[in-house]
């Protein structure tokens, strides 16, 4: 162990004429499961295949445990890989595909049963073990190319949206067990998903990707707090962000946000005067008292989540013109979740009133780049 | 819901008409024929009448030593055609999977024998194999043993002859099977080469675990078409041998040619063709078993 250190190094990918992928610089540490996230066609699978090998980067360097591998083939490079669309091997049974990778290895039979045993248990494929398939539904064969990945130990996994045909229990499930094995094994895992809640809740760290260029890399719960633009703050949390322009006023001491002054740190008190903020749910509360502070919001939808009730709200403030800085986040657009115990009484076109709650406010440049704020 | 099931039966039906009219009238009522007279001793230049006979004509065809040597010949056609032309095919269409461009070009090229009228071919591989040193294919040979290689008549020399009519079959057959090979090769998902090479297949196993799986159907179909055609050989050794020399090259459709227009032996021609038939059917049948088998598999 301690083995399996992956780096890119200002890797670039072009198809002909078109970049896909812009000088990634990347690193994931031994044992670290590190996960890919952005919008579909951001080059997410492209960087999985580099890695993997299928695919020359135009530019840059790879290196496994700072070996450049460039120059190995796939075979050479050990590692397993999860396909977006599974590639399983359609002439063979569930069982055959789980072997092929141990015969290649020429691992010998009773190892090989064993394993394909228990994966096969894991994934709760043992029933369909003999059948090829094409007899199988979408989220089984999701679950057998998973199984062919896991079966084997490589230095590093390598899965594109493993978990994204399945339903949410089995996603559930299947999370926890493949963080399991991760573990356990310590193998360097590069992990790539749409799924915010995924990202935010498998990986030690996150890489965001926009149109082949990185944004961020962090833990999870930093891309959250702070992100570093406005098109990483919109991308993660679950129930939306919305951005305002807001005047930073010296004479009151001050953010003019609409028609509320919010109090904010002393950071972000930045001698430009205009400002972007951008205001998730977690940034409001609901007011008891009316005063300065606070506002009416109209809630325009509203989600039920079992032990919560998301109120999405549009608050009275200036939208920020944000052209294409942002991505499109969940929920309305525009609106803000809040969320609420379930036992709230909260109606469609009710008008909230709601208070800022100025430390959870992310603050932004008209560019989209983030203000420090510590 | 059942009378829509009821009235598309009987659409399709009535749109099947023509084609079970034509199969009637070209197919089966000749066979038919060919059946009854099979069992006649029907000779079109004898004034005696024709006579019922039973199966005398099935029983003098097995006792024939010259009709044992032409299902030898086929047999041997089948033996040495079918997996030869088979794995030439196969290499050809991999090669060509290999070629970065011009792959249409080659395609074109290996097919042509295919288009062109065996009769034209036939001529053009008797100038090939003339007789003396000058011979192109005598020269060929002389070229590559290095002069070891005694000029031969490759149509008229009883060991030669056969082997002569095999090469050139595989020549003007291969092209096909490419074909049929390389198309079902350029069908193979991608993906399933990048899915074993992370799996650590290498060239060689990719090709045995994943190609030639892949492409079992297209082999099974090709490979018993082929086998059909080797028992209908004929044009070549009419043009260029006559099944000479002795019976070298005689084969059971030249044999059937000839009793019946040459010979004017009709009944033992019907026999021949049944007999002819009765094998291709059978090979046909097989093709239909092992591909439903490889589909449900
Ligand atoms: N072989 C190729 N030839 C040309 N363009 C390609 C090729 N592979 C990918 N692309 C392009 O590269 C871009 C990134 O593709 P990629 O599959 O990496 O996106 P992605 O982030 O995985 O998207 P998704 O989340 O939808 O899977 C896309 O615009 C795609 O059209
Ligand atoms: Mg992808």
């Amino acid at each position: 162990m301690g083995q399996g250190r992956v780096e890119l190094i200002a890797v670039s990918k072009a198809f002909g004429a078109r970049s896909v992928v812009k000088q990634v610089t990347l690193q994931a540490d031994p044992g670290e499961m590190l996960i890919l996230v952005g919008p579909s066609g951001c080059g997410k699978s492209t960087l999985l295949r580099m890695v993997a090998g299928l695919e020359q980067p135009t530019n840059g360097e790879i290196r496994f445990d700072g070996r450049s591998v460039l120059d190995l083939p796939p075979q050479d490079r050990n590692v397993a890989m999860v396909f977006q669309n599974y590639a399983l091997y359609p002439h063979m049974t569930v069982r055959e595909n789980f072997e092929f990778p141990l015969r290649m290895r020429r691992v010998d039979s009773r190892e090989r049963a064993e394993r394909v045993a228990s994966i096969a248990e894991m994934l709760a494929l043992t029933a369909v073990l003999e059948e090829k398939p094409r007899a199988l539904s979408g989220g089984q064969r999701q679950r057998v190319a998973m199984g062919r990945a896991l079966v084997r130990e490589p230095s590093v996994f390598l899965m594109d949206e493993p978990l994204s045909n399945l339903d949410a229990q089995l996603r559930v499930a299947l999370r926890a067990e493949i963080r399991q094995i991760q573990r356990r094994l310590g193998v360097t895992t590069l992990y790539v998903t749409h799924d915010q809640v995924e990202a935010m809740t498998l990986g030690d760290r996150v890489a965001v990707l926009r149109s082949g260029e990185l944004q961020q890399v962090g833990a999870p719960q930093d891309v959250y707090s702070k992100p570093a633009n406005a098109f990483v703050a919109s991308f993660i949390g679950s129930f939306g962000i919305a951005f305002y322009a807001a005047e930073w006023k010296p004479e009151i001491g001050a953010l003019q946000l609409g028609t509320v002054a919010a109090a904010v740190p002393d950071s972000v008190r930045s001698d430009r005067g205009s400002l972007v903020v951008g205001v998730r749910g977690d940034a409001l509360c609901i007011a008891t008292s009316t005063g300065p502070t606070t506002f009416l919001a109209p809630i325009e939808h509203i989600e039920l989540l079992g032990s919560e009730r998301v109120l999405y709200v549009r608050l009275p403030f200036p939208l920020w013109d944000a052209k294409e800085n942002v991505a499109m986040g969940s929920g309305v657009a525009g609106t803000v979740g809040i969320r609420t115990a379930s036992g709230t009484t909260a109606a469609i076109g009710q008008q909230l009133p709601l208070e800022v709650v100025p430390d959870r406010l992310l603050f932004f440049d008209h560019a989209g780049k983030a203000l420090t704020s510590g | 819901m059942r009378s829509d099931g009821n009235q598309s039966a009987l659409a399709g039906l009535l749109l099947s008409m023509p084609a079970f009219v034509g199969l009637a009238a070209f197919v089966a009522m000749p066979f038919l024929a060919a059946v009854i007279l099979s069992c006649t001793d029907a000779q079109l230049n004898s004034p005696l009448a024709m006579r019922f006979v039973g199966t005398e004509q099935y029983r003098r065809l097995l006792s024939d030593p010259m009709i044992r040597r032409a299902l030898a010949n086929n047999l041997v056609f089948a033996a040495v055609v079918v997996p030869v032309q088979t794995v030439l095919a196969l290499l050809l269409a991999v090669l060509l999977e290999l070629v970065p461009s011009g792959k249409r070009l080659f395609r074109v090229l290996l097919f042509l024998p295919v288009v062109f009228p065996m009769s034209l071919i036939a001529v053009v591989w008797i100038l090939l194999y003339a007789p003396g040193e000058t011979g192109p294919m005598n020269r060929v040979l002389s070229w590559l043993t290095l002069g070891g290689w005694e000029p031969r008549d490759f149509l008229r020399d009883p060991q030669l002859a056969f082997p002569a009519i095999i090469l050139l079959s595989l020549w003007q057959g291969v092209g096909l099977q490419m074909v049929i090979l390389s198309a079902a090769l350029s069908r193979i998902p991608k993906e399933l080469y990048e899915a074993a090479a992370i799996d650590r297949a290498g060239a060689f196993a990719q090709f045995r675990h994943i190609t030639l799986p892949q492409l079992r159907n297209p082999l099974v179909f090709t490979m018993l078409l082929t086998t059909i055609l080797a028992f209908r050989l004929f044009e070549q050794v009419r043009i260029m041998t006559h099944g000479g020399p002795g019976d070298a090259t005689r084969t059971l459709l030249l044999q059937a040619v000839e009793s019946a227009f040459d010979l004017q032996q009709i009944g033992e021609a019907s026999a021949l063709s049944v007999v002819l038939f009765c094998i291709v059917l059978c090979i046909s049948v097989l093709q239909q078993v092992l591909l439903d088998e490889g589909r449900r598999s």
